[in-house]
């Protein structure tokens, strides 16, 4: 898929799609991140979590990795993200568990450290480095990466699927642990 | 300037994520919004990756070091949930502050 490169604007200006999604999406991610940080329901802050997934994905889209993104949507906010929402539900037990805020220092630190990001980061996107623009056929689609995957990448790939198992079977095994005893206490 | 992306914009927002991620991850007491500041964490790196691979196009390094990265973000998130269910079995509570088990 291609997006139109440029779009002219009546004013005579030339706008750049890429750029208007780039902003669009990143204002997303950055504002749902903000939620995810700040809301006091967990609930909320599931909602915003994948409202950072699903701006990423566009962002992802953006950089021409195709199939990154669709698993980022598949993955993440179609899978990780209900994975938080069936917990935050399974816990609700009357504790709102909210957010008292951070204290008074740690606000006036986290002010001073953004102030010197913004220093240190100002400079820096001011140089614009030129993306290159001729990129190999097929770049980010299923057949390049899969191809590489399964190639060079095969032994990272099936530790991956290893892992994933493992994971699998400590999680069955912690939660099916207490299950028949979970008012004994000690597990 | 502001009309074309580079490579900055894309360090910058992923920049953003993660110092927002960190920060969450410092100041929440609730377990699961530590864990939800994790994967914010992991997505910055993420997006982090994908974009230098967009800049070196003729290797796709990048994007597989994303994908396995997802796989490994997704086995995190699977098994923190587990210990959160179980911390909220075995100490009644997912406060971070509560859990004085294993201070020595």
């Amino acid at each position: 898929m291609s997006l139109p490169q440029q779009v002219h604007v009546k004013l005579g200006v030339v706008v750049k799609l890429t750029a208007v999604i780039f902003y669009v999406m990143a204002a997303v991610s950055v504002a749902s991140a903000l939620v995810v940080v700040f809301a006091r329901s967990p609930m909320r802050c599931a909602v915003g979590l994948m409202g950072t997934f699903l701006g990423l994905a566009g962002i992802y889209v953006l950089l021409h990795a195709h199939l990154i993104a669709v698993l980022q949507v598949l993955v993440y906010a179609g899978g990780v993200t209900v994975l938080f929402a069936f917990v935050i539900m399974m816990m609700r037990q009357g504790q709102q568990m909210r957010y008292p805020g951070p204290f008074m220092p740690v606000r006036i630190l986290s002010i001073l450290t953004l102030a010197y990001l913004v220093y240190l980061a100002g400079p820096v996107i001011l140089e614009v480095q030129r993306l290159k623009e001729a990129l190999p056929d097929g770049y980010g689609t299923v057949r390049l990466v899969g191809e590489a995957l399964f190639s060079k990448a095969v032994v990272p790939f099936e530790a991956a699927g290893i892992l994933l198992l493992v994971t699998m079977v400590a999680a069955i095994s912690l939660i099916g642990r207490g299950a028949g005893r979970k008012k004994e206490g000690g597990a | 300037m502001w009309t074309e992306i580079s490579l900055n914009h894309y360090l910058i927002l992923s920049g953003i994520l993660f110092v927002l991620g960190a920060g969450g991850f410092l100041t929440r007491r609730n377990l699961i919004a530590v864990l939800m500041s994790i994967e914010l964490m992991l997505n910055a790196a993420n997006l982090l990756l994908v974009a230098f691979n967009r800049f070196h196009p003729l290797d796709p390094s990048g994007q597989i070091f994303a994908l396995i990265s997802i796989a490994v973000a997704a086995g995190e998130a699977a098994v923190g949930l587990a210990i959160a269910v179980c911390a909220l079995r075995l100490l009644g509570t997912i406060r971070t502050d509560d859990m004085k088990e294993m201070k020595g």
